[in-house]
């Protein structure tokens, strides 16, 4: 009986692995194919953020921007969420520099005096209208540099 | 936290069996399902979502800084693209990967295209030993053959090898090796950046982009904080404190920040000043601390 159990587990456990690197995946597929081409003459930094996000939630990242160049800040999200999600981007102490809300904008296009890290907050609010089910879909923050 | 995301992402999972996997096909092969029950418990899948995002060094970007503030290219101070070979473990293969792929970003910026293709070489080498096939692929190799002589087809390919490498290790759930690719090009940049500042005829601008790595510094911390019950992060990370700690050593003074829109082009400046303090002392503590730690990543 404990080694069914034991089978079971590993089964399950097994599979939940592989809908995850699914999911995974699915993210980076959209990311490659939706997102990064819409950066434009900027050149990505290179890194990689996609993830599932759901309705009610949210997500910070902290960034370093350097002086002496532009740069393309882009969240890019699949249709199923887009309409609802914004972004805000704030200065290390909080203070609001930029926000997406009421706009659909879903880029930013600046440059620093000074290198800085700005904290760049994701938001998907939830609708308010107890519904039973939640919206979600991948996510990614695309950062892009002019020299 | 590799246990946090993959029990978030498990109770992901859960939730799309729980609805039935409504899975939606469309044309580019994206199906993440897009609803799931209300009542279902999303703190996991916030934290989840929340470890998914963090900030790491770009070497693509210190590079291109590197020369934008002076620096010449120094092809003497690269890592020799034929000791790909001697990396035996994960660990030092992934940061050897990271050295590498500074090196092929740094020739690259600096269209040293022969260079370039040797630690494209070296990168395929190392990269195929821990599992990364997609940034090496033939269609990758074959453009960037065909596009020896175009600077900026050239970085866009580098980039895209960056990208597919990063994405694919996080895409695996292999953050540990990420990190420690990330952690390898960081290093090597700094490598270079200190290397070619003459303190005889001192480049105050290269010393300025080496003091802003304070910044990359406390990310690159705070992950190998955070991953430090992974063995390899462990090990890597020690090598690392004294780096960390010369940094955290480094006082900022910041100034209230402004926001104006350049009226021509309608661009936004984010303004306010932002002051790392390095003194000669501590920067000659710096190239001494790096000169050091990239010596043990390279020669293992």
């Amino acid at each position: 009986m404990i080694k069914k159990t034991s089978l079971f587990t590993l089964i399950f456990l097994l599979s939940q692995v592989t809908l995850v690197t699914e999911i995974n995946a699915q993210c980076k597929s959209f990311t490659k194919k939706k997102c990064i081409s819409n950066l434009g003459d900027y050149n990505s930094n290179g890194q990689y953020n996609g993830a599932v996000m759901f309705q009610g939630e949210e997500a910070t990242l902290m960034q370093t921007f350097y002086s002496g160049q532009k740069y393309k800040l882009m969240i890019c999200s699949q249709s199923s969420i887009a309409e609802d999600l914004f972004f805000e981007v704030q200065d290390f102490r909080g203070n609001l520099i930029y926000s997406s809300d009421g706009t659909d904008k879903n880029f930013f296009e600046f440059d620093v005096e000074s290198t800085q890290q700005l904290k760049i907050r994701i938001v998907i609010p939830d609708d308010g209208g107890g519904s039973q089910i939640k919206k979600n879909g991948c996510v990614s923050v695309i950062v892009g540099f002019q020299e | 936290m590799s246990y946090i995301r993959l029990f978030g992402s498990i109770a992901i999972s859960m939730a799309l069996l729980s609805c039935g996997s409504e899975t939606q096909n469309t044309s580019d092969k994206v199906i993440v399902p897009s609803e799931v029950p209300a009542d279902l418990d999303t703190s996991q899948v916030f934290r989840s979502a929340q470890s998914i995002f963090y900030s790491m060094p770009s070497p693509l970007e210190l590079t291109s800084l590197i020369k934008k503030a002076g620096g010449q290219y120094r092809k003497d101070l690269l890592h020799n693209p034929a000791k790909a070979i001697i990396y035996q473990s994960a660990r030092t293969r992934a940061l050897a990967l990271g050295v590498y792929g500074a090196d092929l970003s740094y020739s690259a910026v600096y269209e040293q295209q022969g260079d370039a293709v040797k630690f494209l070489a070296a990168s395929k080498r190392l990269g195929e030993t821990i599992g990364i096939q997609e940034a090496f692929s033939a269609e990758i190799i074959e453009r960037t053959n065909a596009n020896l002589d175009n600077r900026d087809s050239i970085m866009a390919i580098m980039t895209e090898m960056y990208w597919q490498t990063n994405s694919q290790l996080k895409e695996e759930n292999r953050d540990q090796l990420a990190l420690l690719v990330v952690a390898g090009g960081w290093i090597e940049g700094l490598y270079i950046g200190c290397s070619v500042y003459d303190p005889s005829e001192p480049n105050f601008n290269i010393q300025k982009r080496m003091s802003e790595q304070k910044f990359a510094s406390q990310q690159l911390e705070e992950m190998f904080i955070l991953m430090k019950d992974d063995y390899m992060v462990d090990e890597t990370g020690k090598i690392f404190q004294p780096l960390f700690e010369l940094f955290n050593s480094l006082n900022i003074e910041y100034e209230e920040s402004s926001v104006s829109e350049n009226k021509g082009n309608g661009s936004i400046n984010i303004g306010g000043k932002t002051n790392i303090d390095m003194t000669r002392e501590q920067f000659d503590n710096l190239r001494n601390i790096v000169f050091e730690l990239r010596a043990k990543i390279v020669e293992p």
